[in-house]
């Protein structure tokens, strides 16, 4: 068994995460053949409740979708729906979760089931936690469609369960296309050119408590979930190859030194990054991005550490590549003020 | 659509065929040199043409005396075009009564009954013009709207608004926006599901338009909340409608399929337009109803 997931593995139970997308095109009097096309999935399959679809059947139905009901507010509505759904022992952890620190772990635990297709990870410094969201097994072009979607998904369900609303904060990677969603379904604290894709919350609310706060009903649904998921690997081609890279980073990296740690052959690597539209210079300009990004914003690093900590010769070589990822010199990128504190 | 109109499409057709058949029993196949493809292309263009209104024009209407007209003028021009085609690949005996005198009676005639029938609609237009009035004022952008309310979306509020702003400048009326959203619309979708919640919008677009005046525009901004432009409107009268609005809400028994009562209460911002502001008027419109937002929550948690 590989350590990760490949886009034509069967992986997605079309009960969960597919369900939603199926369900909100039948309210809309869309033509399921219509919707199915090209996916491979029949409606007689669906309904039995044992069909596991691949991750690339999934993208197929989210590009139908998105042709069928080109709406910008398609997303959310998904996003809305999405939680609890039909997620059985993945979700339960997250629903009897005590707190809202607790929930977010549960929830980052059991992603594999609940966020097929984008990865979440979380981190934390003294002030935020951040939730950090990447594409999971291909680079799908879906990638800012499936963010939104996300993004409400975990705001709904969070914002359900605790019992007084989190503040939250969204930092998005490019402009905000249609400001009103964002808007209505975020909120005020919307932050447009971030250059990345991720919610934080203080800390001082996570401890926030659970309405339906239940602590061995959380245990038991950890254990099973644990005990249902243990043969699957939790991570993506493309998380998993990101995740490589940012643990490697210390060290020089290159094709051949990531081959050798996936205990595959270059050629064999390169086609399965090809395979799930990618390539190594992508991956690691993307972890290197994100690193940067962060030291900048959050650590306030010298640009001198920050050229020497990503395998650059010098300031010059770092801007350069910093422009290129993002359009923007380093310079240009300042941390966020902290959200106002309600009297 | 089309379906409706299959007798008339028959009709047409058996029409068609009947020129076809009389042409060739008076005439004779033209010899291969002797046609003119350049008259072929311009004349099968028009009666090509023709046939694509008579499909566009049957597929998008419902029965009735206008649709009947409609498709009675254009049958006539497409069979009248049809047989100047026919003209080009047969050849009539000059002295033929079909030698262009069908082209020239049928063409005309359809060409007025088309007239009368398009006058009929232009009639028929106003009627639901006046209905439609505060969905879309003066303009319509059927791209620019929402499938689930049939109300105009963000886009088309910012046209409209931008538009009505220009005006009312320059006529110096005064312009105020309101921003109303409901409370706790989450909390009916996951209660109640989401096919509820999409009725509930539906339903409570309707209420509006009912509590609005003529000159206003309903549009649906975007999620549950929705925007309502009030040209000529100083904001103490803005206030004072939506304030008119919130108690119509209130007061809004929401039946579910279950049949349970569900009542809702909404939260507003009024802004008037100033030139003087930097911010736009939808920004302070925004802002005022996150306040109210607060307020109320402040107060429930107090």
């Amino acid at each position: 068994m590989l350590a990760w997931i490949e886009r034509e593995e069967r992986y997605v139970p079309a009960h969960q995460f597919p369900a939603v997308i199926i369900e909100l095109a039948q309210s809309r009097n869309t033509d399921m053949d219509k919707l199915l096309r090209g996916t491979g999935v029949f409606w007689e399959d669906y309904l039995s409740g044992e069909l596991i679809l691949k991750p690339d059947q999934c993208l197929q139905l989210i590009t139908n979708l998105r042709r069928l009901l080109p709406g910008n507010d398609i997303p959310y509505l998904l996003g809305h729906r999405l939680y609890p759904g039909n997620f059985g022992a993945s979700i339960n952890p997250v629903w009897f979760a005590s707190h809202l620190s607790e929930a977010i772990d549960h929830f980052v635990l059991c992603q594999a089931s609940l966020s097929p297709l984008l990865h979440i990870r979380k981190s934390v410094d003294p002030d935020y936690l951040y939730l950090h969201w990447q594409n999971n097994i291909t680079d799908t072009e879906h990638f800012h469609f499936l963010l939104q979607l996300s993004m409400t998904a975990i705001t709904s369900l969070l914002n359900h369960l605790c019992e007084a609303e989190p503040s939250w904060d969204y930092l998005l990677p490019g402009p905000l296309d249609n400001e009103e969603q964002y808007q209505v379904n975020f909120g005020s604290r919307v932050f447009a050119n971030q250059h990345i894709a991720a919610m934080r919350v203080p800390r001082s609310q996570l401890s926030t408590a659970c309405r339906q706060a239940n602590v061995n009903n959380a245990v038991i649904a950890r254990n099973q979930f644990l005990a249902a998921w243990s043969q699957q690997p939790p991570l993506g081609f493309v998380a998993y190859i990101d995740q490589c890279i940012r643990t490697h980073l210390p060290h020089q990296l290159t094709l051949e030194v990531l081959a050798e740690q996936l205990c595959i052959s270059p050629a064999t690597l390169k086609r399965k990054l090809k395979k799930h539209d990618t390539r190594f210079q992508d991956r690691y300009d993307s972890v290197r991005k994100e690193l940067a990004i962060d030291w900048l914003t959050r650590q306030q690093l010298t640009y001198d550490e920050i050229a020497e900590r990503l395998h650059f010769h010098d300031i010059r070589n770092l801007r350069r590549a910093f422009k290129r990822w993002t359009g923007t010199l380093p310079s240009s990128i300042k941390p966020l003020s902290p959200a106002k504190t309600t009297p | 659509m089309i379906k409706l109109h299959k007798w008339k499409l028959l009709f047409i057709a058996i029409a068609t065929n009947f020129t076809i058949l009389l042409t060739l029993a008076l005439g004779d196949p033209k010899l291969w040199g002797d046609i003119d493809w350049f008259d072929i292309v311009g004349e099968g263009g028009v009666s090509l043409l023709a046939a694509m209104w008579l499909v566009f024009i049957l597929n998008s209407r419902p029965a009735g005396s206008v649709t009947n007209f409609l498709c009675l003028g254009l049958g006539f021009i497409f069979i009248g075009t049809f047989q100047d085609l026919l003209d080009e690949i047969i050849a009539l005996p000059d002295e033929s009564f079909f030698r262009g005198a069908l082209e020239s009676l049928l063409m005309p005639f359809g060409l007025i009954v088309l007239t009368f029938g398009l006058y009929h609609w232009h009639k028929e237009q106003l009627v639901f013009l006046e209905q439609r009035r505060r969905r879309e004022q003066e303009t319509r952008e059927y791209r620019w709207q929402d499938q689930l309310t049939d109300l105009g979306d963000a886009r088309f509020l910012k046209l409209q608004l931008s538009q009505q702003i220009r005006q009312c400048r320059a006529n110096h009326q005064p312009l105020a926006l309101i921003l109303l959203d409901l409370d706790r619309f989450n909390s009916t979708n996951r209660t109640f599901g989401h096919s509820e919640g999409d009725r509930l919008l539906r339903e409570l677009s309707e209420l509006l338009i009912l509590n609005l005046r003529r000159c206003d525009l309903l549009c649906r901004y975007a999620g549950d909340r929705f925007a309502i432009v009030l040209p000529n409107t100083p904001e103490l009268m803005a206030n004072e409608l939506a304030q008119q609005l919130i108690r119509a809400v209130a007061s809004f028994a929401y039946k579910t399929n279950n049949g349970d009562t569900v009542y809702h209460n909404a939260s507003v911002g009024v802004a008037a337009d100033n030139p003087d502001r930097e911010e736009s008027i939808t920004e302070i419109a925004t802002v005022r109803l996150m306040a109210a937002k607060d307020q109320k929550k402040l107060g429930s948690a107090a």
